[in-house]
């Protein structure tokens, strides 16, 4: 959407905007700072990956370079077998889509795949279909999965960093100790101390230090720095997010919520109720 | 009266009975057959049955023999009416604070007969939550 044209012109006035730049160069212009920004920003300008990719159901896979250049636009839909159109229209003859699902032409796998627009779950087959599964698309389950494999990396390295941090503190502590007390007890007393003092003043910066690293981090990885995934341990998420939720009553709001919130909580479909059922078996 | 009214007796055939209404509201009882609150409800339905059999279509699903729902739709009260359009569940304000269900017993055919009707209008609009032309909370008995 551009700009309207009297702000347009005024920032450009203030020089927050160069000449013959669209908007989406200044959002973008926040986050190049380093490589893993540029890698979930590509990411997120396209989602679902390489379009003629036939990995991308795959969810362990994401789309590099290769992907583009090698599958460029897959299949294209008027090149699919008969017999593949044959059996599609079939199965949706005898199943048809209910309200709010969507035909996706993937042409990656050359398959169709069904999406609901309200939920954003995807089916392979017609959701009505006995043997369908709903589920998350894989795209969105890869970016969880390289989401957490980042973070396993980060701890490691960092684990790693505090490692050597000490070992190198060790070495400098050291280092003045070995010289043999001198003969008056006084200075030494004196030397102790100030070695101790010293030690701890380090010891307290190099807890901020990473506590600030570990904010850059967060800056680089787009957490929100109140987030407590920016400065503790836990992963991203919502409050929810690691509890057991399985068997609640109502999906996607918060169940503590009371007043109009309580009342303007719809029921899932029984459909809905019956998979989740299933899976609560599992 | 109650066998009068079609019964589903498992997860599946609700499912399906649901899904295969396209342009009707379903109307789903949710209790016991031998439940004092659920005969009246029944009859209730059953003498508007063939009134709306236009815009609207009644099940009875017993709670007992279909547990698959109890928990999510929390049905706990011994009698429960619950409506869905096109696979939706639709949702009224009926001014008890409770806009998911009807969960008392309604003897009078018309004030039922409204409400159905109202839910019709308002889910083929894609409404998700009407509300319900009578108020139905107690702040005016006391």
């Amino acid at each position: 959407m551009p700009l309207p044209a009297a702000l347009l012109a005024r920032l450009k006035r203030r020089g927050i905007l160069q000449e013959g730049e669209e908007e989406e160069v200044i959002a973008e212009s926040y986050d190049d700072d380093s490589k893993t920004t540029s890698t979930i920003r590509k990411q997120a300008s396209n989602a679902s990956g390489a379009p003629g990719c036939p990995n991308k159901w795959n969810p362990f896979h994401s789309c590099v370079e290769f992907c583009y250049d090698y599958w460029r636009e897959g299949t294209p839909e008027n090149r699919l077998p008969v017999e593949y159109n044959r059996r599609r229209l079939r199965m949706l003859k005898k199943y048809p889509l209910p309200n709010g699902w969507k035909e996706v032409y993937d042409p990656g796998v050359a398959r169709h795949y069904y999406w609901s627009t309200e939920t954003d779950e995807v089916s392979w087959l017609s959701p009505v279909h006995p043997k369908a599964i709903i589920g998350e698309a894989a795209p969105k389950l890869g970016r969880t999965v390289f989401e957490k494999i980042e973070y396993q990396k980060e701890i490691a390295l960092a684990k790693i960093a505090q490692q050597e941090a000490a070992f190198l503190a060790g070495k400098r502590r050291r280092k003045p100790k070995s010289p043999s007390p001198s003969p008056s007890p006084e200075p030494q007393a004196s030397d102790s101390d100030s070695s101790d003092g010293g030690g701890k003043g380090k010891d307290a910066e190099e807890i901020e230090l990473s506590n600030f690293d570990k904010l850059k981090r967060a800056k680089r990885r787009g957490i929100d720095p109140m987030d407590p995934a920016a400065y503790g341990d836990c992963t991203t998420g919502k409050w929810s997010s690691g509890l057991d939720g399985r068997g609640e009553a109502k999906t996607g709001v918060d169940s503590t919520a009371s007043g109009p919130l309580f009342q303007s909580r719809p029921y899932p479909a029984p459909g809905a109720i019956l998979r989740k059922n299933a899976e609560m078996k599992k | 009266m109650s066998y009068m009214l079609p019964h589903l007796h498992n997860g599946w055939q609700v499912d399906q009975a649901i899904l295969s209404e396209e342009d009707r509201v379903l109307v789903v009882r949710f209790g016991h057959d031998w439940d004092p609150s659920c005969m009246k409800m029944d009859e209730c339905l059953f003498k508007i049955a063939e009134k709306v059999k236009n815009f609207a279509v009644m099940y009875l699903v017993d709670t007992t023999e279909v547990p698959d729902f109890n928990k999510m739709y929390e049905l706990y009260d011994p009698c429960t009416v619950m409506f869905f359009f096109r696979n939706k569940h639709i949702m009224i304000d009926l001014g008890t604070g409770n806009n998911n269900k009807i969960n008392w017993t309604m003897d009078d055919p018309q004030e039922m007969i409204d409400i159905i009707e109202t839910i019709y209008r308002g889910a083929r609009k894609g409404r998700g939550l009407v509300i319900s032309p009578k108020d139905y909370s107690t702040k005016y008995k006391y």
